[in-house]
């Protein structure tokens, strides 16, 4: 289980190494991992089955109590299956989508990274893992929705995608440590085990909250659902696996993880079934009018992802068809998916109104076109019936009967959807469109989903299994064989089914009409800043929208504060601060530190001159009118500071000093006279104001200078770098050991800094060195 | 002594400051030698002063006999005066080559890349390379 | 330099030059024992070849010195990490010092240790980037 991320992670990495050489080849490579991974977990089916629990760790941060732990169960297994084969023929149809493509590098290793992220969030156990992987899936997307990265609409979507769902993954951070607060344990099972919350625990209510709200913008619920059909820059691989299969069910799985704490909270169940119903409601009533086949298919895809959260809130009754209708439409709206991008690929459009007519021009793809509308449509046998089937009968048996009313709508949107993918074979063709012949694995790919879709529901049996395992844990009981049978016989739902095909068909026919009261209501959002018109107006992307541009004239306003330009307005502001930080220190270190002030030496009369002669140095540097004084006088300065420090102990200082300020002076020398002249540019009371900070300043640091001296602490490093220079690190002169040998490692950046500011001066100088003469 | 490496410390601090300040670009670099001194000066009297005692172990002996001037100062003032060398060189190139681009040595002339929407487009245009012209008008 | 040097100063930097980069490598042998290392022997040898730039000019220093200054920079570096990498060799940290004796006579023992080597980096660092500036200075 940890080989298998170990190996994908190996594979990320050799990525932008390997693709350059292998090409377009690399997808097979990928295919072949992908499937191989994927068959391991085929393995494991029959022992989770049975309730076994494979968990593999390794310690990582163990004074956090946080470690590298892993767990495969029920629900685990479904999504690493799901992941990782849906991953394989993905991986397979980019070979014949993007081709050689000249930023393939870049798109593999962001798509191995996501597939990585995504296995691990799944197969996590710890929760500060299980968040890392959450924000790798997430970083991932964005670099995939924005590998157009020439089109500035690419761009703004990826940036909105990742705000969106970054949104949500701060707060799920703060609401699962919240949780680990509550329970005292990182470990995910540990909190699953300890117990349902109830609504009297504040902390379990905040953390709920802020849990929902993460999983709600993941899985691009309403109200945050506007970033998903953006998301749709994406070459289509992209979209079919992250934005339809997996990643955008991330959302989905977090709160069927926990579900089994926060069920019995009070506000569980209704907030569940009010966001998932919602969801699904705009999901449909938004993708109908769509035109572009690729936004179609993200809206029913919100949709999709409503039901499964409405499914969630029913508790233990709605699993079997949460767990049905979760492996039905990964399979075939990745289908769809890919589908509608062999469309694109073979004709250069995705517009469903100019594309038609395509059954007569190519057989084979209108066939496999045919396989994936019949799993999304959910007719018999595939397993998109079963999990239809499923659904209807629980609504008909245990909820009210409005509430099955606005299923019952939903359910007739999603299925329009299904069938508004054979108006591209049927429909009449409004202009001819030319049919180049595609790549094999571009129909291989979504054939293979659309087959499975078929197979596994005419071999139920062999599903069972795994829908047995993924409902057992989400009731965090031992699995019992669910019962799943493909033909009930004439029973009240396949009457319901039936008419819902009929319906869906009917909206199907009227598509033009539908798709042009769309336009009047301005249902899609234009990219541009133009003012948003009809729906669009009341959409939520407006809010986020007006966020973003409040944001940043908040943040061009605290620049305009505090970034006005003025050097020494800043330079004031720094040392103003210091002033206030150092006069509360010396404060709060006690008033009667003049008391044991070291005690007063007879001065030495070199020691007197030196001091004069830095004093009125310094006084010259600033008094000069002169260049060529304020130098010597720093000259000077330098010098005095050498002996000074010579005199007490400090003869490397006094040798680094002494040439360090001749090459200064000789430097100063070169530069200043390619300088201005000194000019008395500030205003008197400028300069009184000035002096007025500078002494109170100077005088604050003298003080301090002082204060030092209070604080001796009887242990010293210096001590143990005296007694172990000798006879540990073999040299007599104590400050060159702390150089070259107990302190090195500072030294080997301070002469890399060195170096590099040699270079940036070098550079500095060498531009406009070619262009003197204009 | 102490004192009076506190005064000198205040002393330099202050000049510094009050050169810091000023508009001049030049004076702003002789501010900065002098607060490199400072903060020298003040690490170096932080340490401790011992006078005439060097942290060298003698010949034949392997420890250093106390009392000694503490090593540690010594060593960061060290590569601290090495470094604010490199520090000043690089203002000193800065400087130089921005009063050779905008000819002003007055620091309140260099203030409108900092200051947001008071400035027109133009000014954050890319720097256009020579034999190539923007179609809008870039003046010098 | 657009002047003249005198013939004075030319004399006398052909002669002190020469002392001045011997001067340097004493101070940077004796570095672990006695006052120095490599950092002040860096920097005299920089002023050896700063010399040389004002007495003759600074093709002679550029020719004198044989290679780029800011080779010297990436060598000195180099040789500084090679120092330290060493102690991988032994399974110890980075920077770990290695010391060898090195018998000249029944006698005369002598030391020798990456932190030598280390600072023999640290030499050729301080050159390069004193020299990197000052030529660059030199060419305005």
């Amino acid at each position: 289980m940890i080989a298998s991320i170990v190996f994908l992670s190996l594979l990320t990495a050799s990525a932008p190494l390997a693709v350059p050489y292998l090409r377009r080849r690399f997808g097979y490579l990928v295919a072949t991992v992908s499937l191989a991974v994927f068959a391991w977990f085929l393995t494991q089916l029959p022992e989770v089955a049975e309730g076994s629990v494979r968990s593999e760790e390794i310690p990582w941060l163990p004074t956090l109590g946080s470690t590298l732990k892993f767990q495969l169960d029920g629900l685990a297994l479904v999504f690493a299956l799901l992941i990782t084969g849906i991953g394989a023929l993905v991986a397979l149809y980019t070979v014949g989508y993007l081709e050689d493509h000249p930023r393939l590098g870049r798109f593999w290793t962001a798509l191995l990274l996501f597939e990585t992220a995504m296995l691990g969030l799944v197969l996590a156990d710890d929760v500060i893992l299980f968040f890392i992987f959450w924000e790798l899936t997430s970083v991932s997307s964005f670099f995939l929705i924005g590998f157009a990265d020439e089109r500035p609409r690419a761009r703004a979507n990826a940036q909105q995608a990742l705000i969106v769902t970054g949104a949500g993954g701060l707060a799920l951070l703060v609401g699962l440590l919240l949780l680990v607060q509550e329970r005292g344990s990182f470990s995910l099972q540990e909190l699953l085990a300890a117990g349902p919350l109830t609504a009297a625990n504040m902390l379990g209510t905040a953390a709920l909250l802020l849990i929902l709200f993460g999983a709600a913008t993941k899985s691009a619920q309403f109200p945050f659902h506007f970033w998903l059909p953006n998301a749709m820059e994406a070459p289509t691989p992209v979209s079919a696996y992250l934005h339809s299969a997996t990643m955008v069910k991330a959302g989905v799985y977090l709160l069927a993880r926990v579900a089994p704490v926060f069920r019995d909270h009070p506000w569980w169940q209704p907030t569940l079934l009010a966001l998932g119903i919602t969801t699904a409601l705009v999901g449909v009533l938004l993708a109908i009018p769509q035109r572009d086949l690729k936004r179609l298919l993200a809206y029913s895809t919100i949709s999709a992802l409503g039901t499964l959260v409405f499914l969630l809130g029913f508790g233990t009754t709605g699993y079997k068809a949460f767990s049905l209708f979760l492996i039905a439409h990964a399979l075939y709206k990745g289908g769809a998916f890919l589908v509608a991008g062999a469309f694109e690929h073979s004709t250069g459009y995705r517009t469903l109104d100019i594309l038609g007519g395509l059954w007569k021009k190519a057989p084979a793809f209108a066939a496999i076109t045919g396989l994936v509308v019949l799993a999304a449509a959910g007719i018999p046998p595939t397993v998109g019936f079963v999990a239809k089937e499923t659904i209807l009968e629980l609504g008909l048996e245990s909820i009210p009967w409005w509430l099955f009313l606005l299923l019952f709508l939903v359910s007739i949107g999603q299925t329009a959807v299904a069938w508004l993918l054979l108006r591209p074979l049927l429909a009449r063709p409004i202009q001819s469109v030319h049919l180049h012949s595609a790549h094999w694995s571009l129909l291989t790919a979504p054939f293979l989903l659309g087959l499975v879709a078929l197979m596994s529901g005419v071999l139920l049996p062999l599903l069972q299994p795994l829908v047995s395992a993924t409902v057992a844990t989400l009731q965090g009981s031992a699995p019992t064989p669910v019962k799943l049978v493909l033909w009930h016989g004439f029973t009240a739902a396949f009457a319901v089914s039936l008419v819902i095909l009929v319906s869906a068909g009917g909206f199907a026919l009227i598509w033009p009409q539908l798709a042009r009261i769309g336009d009047r209501l301005a249902v899609t959002e234009p990219f541009s800043e133009e003012e948003p018109r009809g729906l669009a107006r009341l959409g939520s992307e407006r809010a986020y929208r007006d966020l973003m541009t409040g944001l940043m004239s908040l943040s061009s306003l605290q620049t305009r504060l505090l970034q006005n330009g003025y050097l020494r307005v800043y330079v004031t502001t720094i040392i103003a601060t210091v002033l206030v930080l150092i006069t509360a220190s010396l404060i709060r270190a006690g008033l009667g530190w003049a008391m044991t002030l070291p005690p007063w030496t007879p001065i030495d009369l070199v020691d007197g001159i030196l001091m004069v002669i830095i004093l009125v140095s310094s006084m010259v540097a600033v008094r000069a009118t002169e260049r060529l004084a304020a130098i010597a006088a720093l000259g000077a300065l330098g010098f005095s500071l050498a002996l000074l420090y010579a005199r007490y102990g400090a003869p490397d200082l006094a040798i680094t000093q002494v040439l360090v300020d001749t090459l200064t002076v000789v430097l100063l020398v070169f530069a200043f006279y390619r300088l201005p002249r000194y000019a008395r540019l500030s205003s008197t009371p400028a300069r009184i104001r000035d002096a007025f900070v500078a002494t109170a300043f100077g005088t604050m640091m003298g003080l301090f200078a002082l204060a030092v001296h209070l604080f001796r602490y009887p242990e010293r490093i210096s001590t143990f770098f005296a007694e172990q220079a000798f006879p540990a690190a073999h040299g007599r002169n104590v400050v060159n050991v702390i150089l070259v040998d107990f302190r090195a490692l500072d030294t080997l950046g301070e002469i890399t800094v060195l170096g590099l500011a040699a270079l940036g001066v070098a550079a500095l100088l060498a531009v406009g060195k070619g262009t003197r003469g204009r | 002594m102490e004192v009076l490496f506190a005064i000198m410390v205040g002393t330099l601090y202050g000049c510094a400051l009050y050169l810091l300040l000023r508009r001049s670009i030049v004076k702003l670099t002789v501010g900065l030698i002098l607060i490199g001194n400072g903060a020298n000066l003040l690490l170096f009297s932080a340490g401790g002063l011992v006078r005439g005692r060097p942290p060298l172990v003698l010949e034949g002996t392997s420890t250093v006999p106390a009392p000694y001037a503490d090593p540690l100062p010594q060593a960061l003032i060290l590569t601290a005066i090495v470094i604010s060398f490199g520090v000043l060189v690089f203002a000193v190139a800065l400087i130089y080559q921005t009063y050779r681009a905008l000819a002003t040595d007055d620091l309140d002339d260099l203030t409108t890349t900092d200051r947001l929407g008071e400035v027109s487009e133009t000014a954050h245009q890319p720097v256009v390379p020579v034999g190539t012209s923007l179609s809008s008008d870039q003046g010098s | 330099m657009s002047t003249l040097p005198s013939l004075i100063l030319r004399t006398a930097v052909r002669w002190i030059s020469p002392l001045l980069l011997l001067f340097s490598l004493f101070l940077l042998l004796r570095g672990h024992h006695e006052p120095g290392g490599g950092f002040s022997g860096g920097l005299v040898a920089a002023t050896g070849f700063a010399l040389l730039t004002f007495g003759f000019s600074l093709e002679t220093a550029r020719r004198v010195l044989r290679v780029a200054p800011t080779t010297l920079v990436a060598v000195g570096i180099a040789v500084a990490l090679a120092s330290g990498a060493g102690a991988f060799l032994l399974r110890s940290p980075f920077l770990t010092g290695i010391w060898f004796k090195l018998p000249l006579t029944s006698t005369m023992v002598i030391e020798l240790g990456t932190p030598l080597l280390f600072d023999v980096g640290v030499y050729l660092t301080v050159i390069g980037a004193t020299l990197t500036m000052l030529f660059s200075f030199a060419e305005e």
